[in-house]
């Protein structure tokens, strides 16, 4: 991976007041020690009340697609925007070392990575859109299915990296911040993750990494998956 | 260091093993394109699905994989687009410094989110329903997209290419997908440049490769 050199740069993320998809970048820069400006928004349409005003963003003509997240990234007088969740994430990642040491790891961190983003999207379409009476049952399958077999895959990608605390090569990596992100998405899990020892185990490992953070962040709501956007209104 | 060889497997379609094969194709790598049969898409040409399926190195059962053997070891790589990253970087196909590798991802990610509105609005439709579908999603959603990409494109103007001066994964992700929803760029002349240069740089693999219906 390669690491910026040169002058400090400064940051600045803009998204919703939820956890949602800028989740990922504010726990990268909670990891990475580096700070950041956490800009957060309104949206009354989704219920969310406290916040900047979003329409004044929406009206600057800088978000290239009209959707938040967003990260400003300035160095020397040099200003670049990134939009796209993923793309912010992969970034950061990037520039503060959390990608891997070898285009192998990376690969297996992005392939983490998507398996949570499948799982995610299964959570939604399978749980969350459930009609009220089917829910319960929905959530059975869900975890006795979707579920275990995304556990089961990730317990063996972990049995491949055996002698260390975190999913991919020796210390916490994105692929860890998207599993622990995307388990905060797909409702109550933690019964079933007993059923997958080595992984329930990542789990408290990040989970004490992020202590502090987790106990100071803002109480929002989750929002539904890590990659997509929460759709701005047109 | 040797030389790593490569095997990818997929259905004998485009779909979503075709950016890999064009990230080959574009660096001029060898590797071996196991393809396999898809009946129930009416693709009949290719290997059987079934024993590979059963062998359990699927890591989510799903294909792509791609098989990276180096020396001794061999390393199974699922999942489409960490296979495409993972051959972007071997081939330095990913821009030159963390910023341009952003902007790769950015347009990457959006022409997935377009792939995604076409599949939703149009391919999941019933076949009868089609032809008015796609024709309302190349007028409504498709140009909106198309004019962000105008945009990105714009903030590289002395290039043939979306990032740096020369092709990347990103102009090949852009190209495909705009084959995948059957768009025309026309209306979009710096998108189509790309497009256009894409297709000229890959004009042998392009006319060479297996038909596919998508």
């Amino acid at each position: 991976s390669t690491q910026s050199t040169g002058s400090e740069h400064s940051y600045k993320l803009h998204f919703f007041n939820v956890k949602g998809s800028a989740e990922l970048a504010r726990i990268l820069f909670f990891l990475s020690k580096k700070p950041f400006e956490d800009v957060r928004y309104a949206n009354p349409g989704f219920g969310l009340t406290e916040g900047e005003d979003f329409s004044v963003l929406k009206n600057s003509g800088i978000l290239p697609f009209g959707q938040v997240p967003i990260l400003e990234v300035e160095q020397g007088g040099n200003k670049r925007i990134i939009s796209q969740s993923s793309a912010i994430a992969r970034y950061l990642a990037k520039e503060f070392g959390f990608y891997g040491n070898s285009n192998i790891e990376a690969a297996r961190i992005d392939e983490i990575a998507e398996g949570v983003l499948d799982l995610v999207s299964a959570y939604r379409k399978q749980v969350q859109y459930a009609p009220m009476d089917e829910k319960e049952a929905a959530t059975k399958k869900f975890h006795s299915e979707t579920f275990s077999s995304f556990c089961s895959t990730l317990e063996k990608f972990k049995k491949e990296n055996p002698d260390n605390d975190f999913l991919v090569g020796k210390s916490i990596s994105l692929a860890d911040v998207v599993f622990f992100v995307g388990l905060e998405s797909v409702g109550q899990i933690d019964q079933v993750l007993k059923n997958f020892k080595e992984i329930e185990k990542v789990r408290q490992n990040i989970a004490t990494l992020l202590e502090k953070y987790i106990a100071s962040r803002p109480q929002t709501r989750v929002n539904a998956v890590s990659y997509t956007h929460l759709r701005a209104h047109e | 260091m040797s030389e790593a060889t490569y095997k990818l497997h997929y259905f004998n379609v485009r779909a979503r093993a075709e950016v890999a094969r064009l990230l080959f194709a574009l660096a001029n790598k060898q590797y071996e394109d196991v393809r396999y049969a898809l009946p129930r898409f009416g693709v009949t040409e290719g290997k059987d699905f079934t024993p590979l399926k059963e062998s359990g190195i699927l890591p989510f059962g799903q294909v792509p994989v791609l098989e990276v053997t180096k020396g001794d070891k061999t390393q199974v790589i699922s999942q489409s687009h960490a296979i495409e990253r993972f051959l972007a970087r071997e081939f330095g196909l990913y821009g030159s410094s963390n910023l341009e590798a952003a902007r790769i991802d950015e347009i990457n990610e959006g022409a997935v989110d377009l792939w995604n509105s076409y599949a939703q609005q149009v391919f999941m439709k019933p076949q009868e329903e089609q032809p008015e579908a796609l024709k309302k999603f190349l007028a409504e959603t498709f140009p909106k997209f198309a004019a962000v990409y105008e945009k990105f494109k714009n903030e590289n103007p002395e290039s043939h290419f979306f990032v740096g001066k020369s092709i990347t994964y990103a102009d090949l992700m852009v190209f495909h997908v705009g084959q995948g929803i059957k768009a025309e760029w026309k209306d979009f002349p710096n998108v189509h440049k790309v497009t256009e240069a894409v297709a000229k740089t890959l004009e042998k693999y392009l006319s060479n490769r297996p038909p596919s219906n998508f």
